[in-house]
């Protein structure tokens, strides 16, 4: 550890140092690269159909791994002079899939909705789903109003849910379940747990039939909303929008479309309106970049990193202390946690802890976090102090045993052997890898979203897909990489205040 | 008056015998050396006095406490000098702070310690660390320091330096437990020069 210990000291920081504006250069430039990298539509005879594959009946994987559905049948028919292919995208970035001509169209069940009319140009709606009520076919329950003071289940997050939230008779009702899937939904009904659920007609109907058991239920005549079915192409595309309608209308006529709809809904729901063939385009109205999301987002990103830091490093390293106990079991627990920790995905943990705790048995109904956030800082606080645990653990394998065994013939007890010598010698130790865990932290949190938790990162995405401005990303770039230099400069800063004379 | 004894002490490290009933005894201001082949189990021998290592069998009676100054030092790395010396005392509480404070003064002066007292260890040179070591040891006050190859690290000049510290402490009446391999240094310093060999504790002529 003497001072002029090792290496000669060639001055790989100062160049570091020197160049850091070039760095930050060659990063932009990568950035702009890529943003103008987008091709142009080009005519094709081959069209690429996006689709998100986890909306059955619409689009979705077969149990052979083929991508099928009601949409895909259509889409099939529609394009039958030319070579279709269907490409799964990311939801969230459709319209940017769109204008960067990664795709062709967007033809997945979507509803239309005036933020995606001003975005892309839609087709007519070619199908109208509505949020349904399904009572259990013995029940007394025949229209809307009968729902007063009964129980209706309803799936968490879904059209329906939201739709029957705003509908009035939601107020009157005993008690309103929110439930993990629809299937749920349906048994709830079934077995008579709920009076009633709402549903997307849909949806559930492709489920009944699927299933053959549309005998056990009753559909009220009355729906509570309904939305539309619509197909995107890029702005301006007018020529592929008239295709597709054109083409539909023609399914139309030929009974394809009924039949179509038959083989998957066990009824038509196939729905279009013989109008004119007008090709109306929303202004293009180019939205101002407004900087609040990502504001916004950095706010909820830097929470998130400070709690988790707050709680993981003195978490990782009790925990750690711990271990060095004699405790079999009590080592054994924490080996077993560590393992699971760090040999299985951040994402997938996330989810876990968001998603999958409640069903845990017995004891699932005690575990289950309703906040996201906090499910989201919990999650990162126990992965990170996993990591923090094996860290200070090297920093204890570090330290001289020699050190151990001064503080002992010098009268310490082991606490204080602990606290005033080997800990302030681990943390030296320590601090580059921990500087390490935090910049890494910092990109992590980007995970977040996964759980439905709005941050930096996936706010610009929304930004740069509602306004097709790709400058968003460079900006959020940028925040990522100042945060990332000013923790790396703070780690710096307290290296060389805690160095003790030795080589920094 | 004997200030440290040991009645069959005995210590195996597995199946590995190292010492073998050994009985020794020291008197109070006495300078014993002990020397053997590498390996032998002089440092094991030392650290059981110390209480570093736990005894297989026998006994070791000690009239007070111990120093012991390592043959790496084992000075804390990321404490001062003058904090290096104090900590013992701060911990043990045996004194109020000023106190400690004007005690580790003197063990400074006495170790010509002044010019690094606030230097941490990774700045100090093989004898300053020695010394530093030695002042660590003694705010304890202790009634036997034991050494563990004190010299392997300093040059000729500072071995004759450190045999008239050790001398020195010896007329203070501290009882002094060397173990060493360089057989002039011991001769020059010690009272008796004891012989670790097969595992059991041999006397020597000086
Ligand atoms: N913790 C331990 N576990 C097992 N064996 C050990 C342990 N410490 C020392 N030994 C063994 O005990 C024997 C004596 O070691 P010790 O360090 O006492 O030797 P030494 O006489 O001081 O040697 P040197 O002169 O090289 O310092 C050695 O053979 C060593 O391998
Ligand atoms: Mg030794």
């Amino acid at each position: 550890m003497g001072e002029n210990g090792g290496a000669p000291e060639f001055g790989v920081e100062d160049l570091v140092m020197k160049f850091r504006k070039v760095l930050a250069m060659c990063f932009l430039m990568v950035f702009g690269t890529f943003m103008f990298s987008f091709k142009t539509a080009a005519l094709k005879s081959e069209i690429i159909v996006g689709l998100d594959i986890n909306v059955p009946p619409m689009g979705f994987l077969s149990e052979s791994n083929e991508i099928v559905g009601f949409d895909i049948d259509l889409a099939k028919e529609v394009f039958s002079d030319k070579k279709v292919t269907f490409q799964p995208i990311d939801w969230d970035a459709k319209e940017l899939e769109l204008n960067s001509c990664k795709i062709d169209v967007i033809w997945n069940g979507m509803s239309k909705t005036p933020e995606r009319e001003q975005n892309m140009l839609l087709t007519r709606p070619y199908m109208k789903n509505r949020q349904i009520v399904i009572v259990n076919k013995n029940s007394a329950i025949n229209k809307l109003e009968d729902l007063q003071n009964k129980t209706v289940c309803v799936q968490k997050g879904s059209t329906g849910s939201d739709a029957f939230k705003n509908h009035e008779i939601s107020n009157q009702t005993k008690n309103i379940i929110e439930l993990e899937n629809m299937l749920n939904c349906l048994n709830e009904v079934e077995t008579l747990k709920s009076d009633a659920t709402v549903v997307d007609e849909i949806v559930a109907k492709y489920y009944l039939n699927g299933k053959g058991l549309s005998g056990s239920f009753k559909i009220l005549n009355q729906e509570i909303s309904t939305e539309d079915y619509v197909i995107a192409v890029k702005k301006g595309n007018t020529e592929l929008k008239d295709k597709i309608e054109r083409g539909l209308l023609t399914l139309k006529e030929s009974g394809k479309a009924e039949e179509i709809s038959q083989k998957w809904f066990g009824t038509n729901l196939f729905f279009w309106e013989d109008l004119e063939l007008t090709s109306t385009e929303a202004s293009n109205t180019s939205k101002d970049l407004s900087l609040k999301p990502i504001i916004q987002g950095l706010w909820v990103t830097f929470k998130i990193f400070l709690f988790t830091i707050i709680f993981s490093i003195p978490l990782g390293l009790i925990l750690c202390v711990l271990q060095n106990s004699r405790r079999k079991i009590l080592k054994l627990l924490l080996k077993i946690y560590i393992n699971i920790v760090r040999g299985t995905p951040l994402l997938l943990q996330l989810f876990f802890v968001f998603y999958g705790l409640p069903y845990v048995p017995v004891i699932g109904g005690y575990l289950t976090i309703k906040d996201r956030f906090l499910a989201g800082i919990l999650t990162f606080v126990f992965n990170y102090a996993a990591y923090f645990i094996e860290i200070f653990r090297s920093g204890f394998l570090a330290v001289d045993k020699g050190q151990n065994e001064a503080a002992q013939v010098l009268g310490f007890s082991k606490t204080q052997a602990l606290f005033k010598i080997l800990l302030p010698q681990v943390l030296r130790i320590t601090l580059p890898t921990i500087c390490n865990e935090c910049v890494t932290l910092v990109k992590d949190t980007a995970l977040i979203f996964a759980i439905g938790v709005p941050e930096l990162l996936s706010n610009t995405k929304n930004l740069v897909n509602s306004t097709a401005n790709i400058s968003s990303y460079i900006i959020t770039g940028a925040i990522y990489l100042v945060i990332c230099m000013i923790i790396v400069q703070i780690f710096r800063k307290l290296e060389i205040k805690f160095s003790c004379g030795g080589k920094v | 008056m004997k200030t440290i004894e040991t009645i069959n002490l005995y210590k195996k490290f597995g199946e590995k015998e190292i010492l073998k009933n050994i009985n020794f005894s020291s008197e109070n201001g006495e300078i014993i050396a002990i020397t053997g082949k590498s390996g032998i189990g002089k440092t094991t021998f030392l650290k059981c006095l110390a209480g570093l290592e736990k005894i297989d069998s026998g006994a070791i009676k000690t009239s007070g406490s111990i120093g012991y100054i390592f043959q790496n030092f084992n000075l804390f790395p990321h404490l001062v000098v003058k904090q290096n010396i104090e900590i013992p005392a701060l911990n043990a509480k045996i004194y109020d702070k000023r106190t400690i404070s004007e005690i580790s003064e003197k063990l400074i002066k006495q170790f010509k310690l002044e010019c690094v007292q606030n230097c941490y260890p990774a700045n100090l040179s093989g004898g300053q660390k020695q010394r530093a070591a030695i002042a660590r040891a003694l705010i304890l006050n202790p009634e036997i320091i034991l050494f563990d190859e004190p010299t392997s690290s300093l040059d000729p000049e500072l071995v004759k330096e450190l045999t008239e510290i050790i001398k020195k402490l010896a007329k203070q009446n501290y009882t002094i437990l060397i173990v060493t391999h360089d057989i002039e240094f011991a001769k020059q310093t010690a009272d008796r020069i004891l012989v670790l060999e097969d595992c059991k504790m041999l006397g020597l002529l000086t």
